[in-house]
């Protein structure tokens, strides 16, 4: 942890929101990628990245400098997560809901069919993770996407390094099995365009 | 060797010896399911390291302190109205005990009332006299002396009473003890 960070670190325990504002500016990308990941859509994760840095925030005094700011932030990320899921049984959304378009996520870049191929890209990941219960898929998020060890995967999800090592491999072998199963009956993500369903009036 | 065997040996490759990745792609070759499988591993690791890093809307440290200051009111709000609500509360419940003391003196309330209001006029009788003692001195006083002549009497005379009040109740202990 460099010296700026511990000192925004022991200003924000005074109560100083904007050094603590400092922290959020930094750690506000990977804190919304675990979100992200774990809930599938952009509104939902935009709210638990804000409620895991204000949660943060609140349980400063209970943070050990000893430990990875980074880790601990996470690990708080992924319980809220978690604990959302299995509170709201969130539904992995499309990512082409038009609703959200404000906020999704990623940058469209320069030209609409890639943005539209990561679009794709995005959702098919949402889709396969969604086949996980919520512990696994925060074990599989802080591996593939946030480079975890199993040791820090066991600190932040509040388990054991061999409980971690066989959830994970569970998952890949459950997400394996769904991927050819996708591959050999792709399932639609996106509703098509045109086709209209039965309880909907028809096109004037 | 069963295919499960080998796919978990598929899982677990990076951590393979030489001999056992050699005898695992020797397996693939010849096995259509567990080549699919080997497949569909691989596929997902490649989307899972293609796949865009999600990203928030811009200005997301500036929602957060909105939101932070928002959830700060609400919680001082919250503790005003609990403290407040407190506060009435045991007011309600003190005013409802002294009722309630109040109805079995209901019978002498006329009397009380007589010498409560007796007990008030005596003592504005009093202070009336105190005042009428005083006030010339105070005139004189104000009118003669400079403002820090003022002071210093004010002072001295408060002085001389702590020390008087100090002194009585020191004395009234030395007697107790004296007594016991």
């Amino acid at each position: 942890m460099c010296n700026t960070e511990a000192q925004w670190i022991a200003d924000a325990k005074t109560g100083d929101k904007e050094a603590f504002s400092n922290l959020v500016e930094k750690y506000h990308r990977p804190v919304y990628s675990v979100c992200y990941r774990m809930l599938g859509t952009p509104t939902a994760a935009e709210d638990a990245a804000q409620e895991a840095f204000i949660r943060a925030y609140q349980a400063l005094d209970r943070y050990d400098p000893e430990r990875s700011f980074a880790t601990w932030l996470l690990s708080i990320a992924s319980n809220y997560s978690i604990d959302q899921l299995r509170k709201k049984k969130v539904t992995i959304l499309s990512m082409d809901s038009e609703k959200h378009a404000w906020l999704a996520p990623p940058d469209p870049g320069p030209s609409p069919e890639k943005a539209a191929l990561e679009k794709e890209k995005q959702a098919l990941v949402q889709t396969i993770l969604a086949e996980l219960s919520e512990t696994d898929r925060a074990a599989v998020v802080l591996q593939f996407w946030h480079e975890y060890s199993y040791e820090e995967i066991a600190e932040t999800l509040d388990l054991s390094t061999s409980a971690v090592k066989s959830r994970l491999f569970r998952a890949r072998r459950l997400l394996a099995e769904k991927w050819q199963k996708m591959q050999a009956a792709p399932i639609p993500t996106v509703k098509p365009a045109g086709k209209r369903i039965a309880h909907e009036s028809p096109t004037i | 060797m069963n295919h499960q065997q080998f796919e978990t040996w598929i899982l677990q490759e990076p951590d393979l010896s030489k001999e056992q990745q050699r005898e695992l792609h020797l397996h693939i070759k010849g096995c259509s399911q567990c080549q699919g499988f080997y497949q569909a591993v691989h596929q997902l690791d490649h989307l899972f390291n293609t796949a865009p890093e999600p990203a928030p809307a811009p200005s997301f440290s500036a929602r957060w302190m909105v939101r932070i200051q928002r959830r700060e009111r609400r919680r001082n709000r919250l503790i005003l109205g609990a403290t407040l609500s407190g506060i009435t509360l045991a007011t309600v419940i003190l005013l409802s005990a002294v009722g309630l003391e109040l109805r079995s003196a209901v019978d002498f309330f006329p009397q009380m009332m007589l010498e409560l209001i007796s007990f008030i006029a005596n003592g504005i009788v009093f202070l009336n006299q105190i005042s009428n003692i005083l006030s010339p001195l105070v005139r004189v006083g104000t009118k003669y002396l400079s403002p820090l002549w003022l002071y210093v009497i004010t002072f001295g005379l408060s002085g001389i009473t702590a020390a008087w009040i100090i002194t009585a109740l020191r004395a009234r202990f030395l007697q107790k003890e004296l007594n016991s």
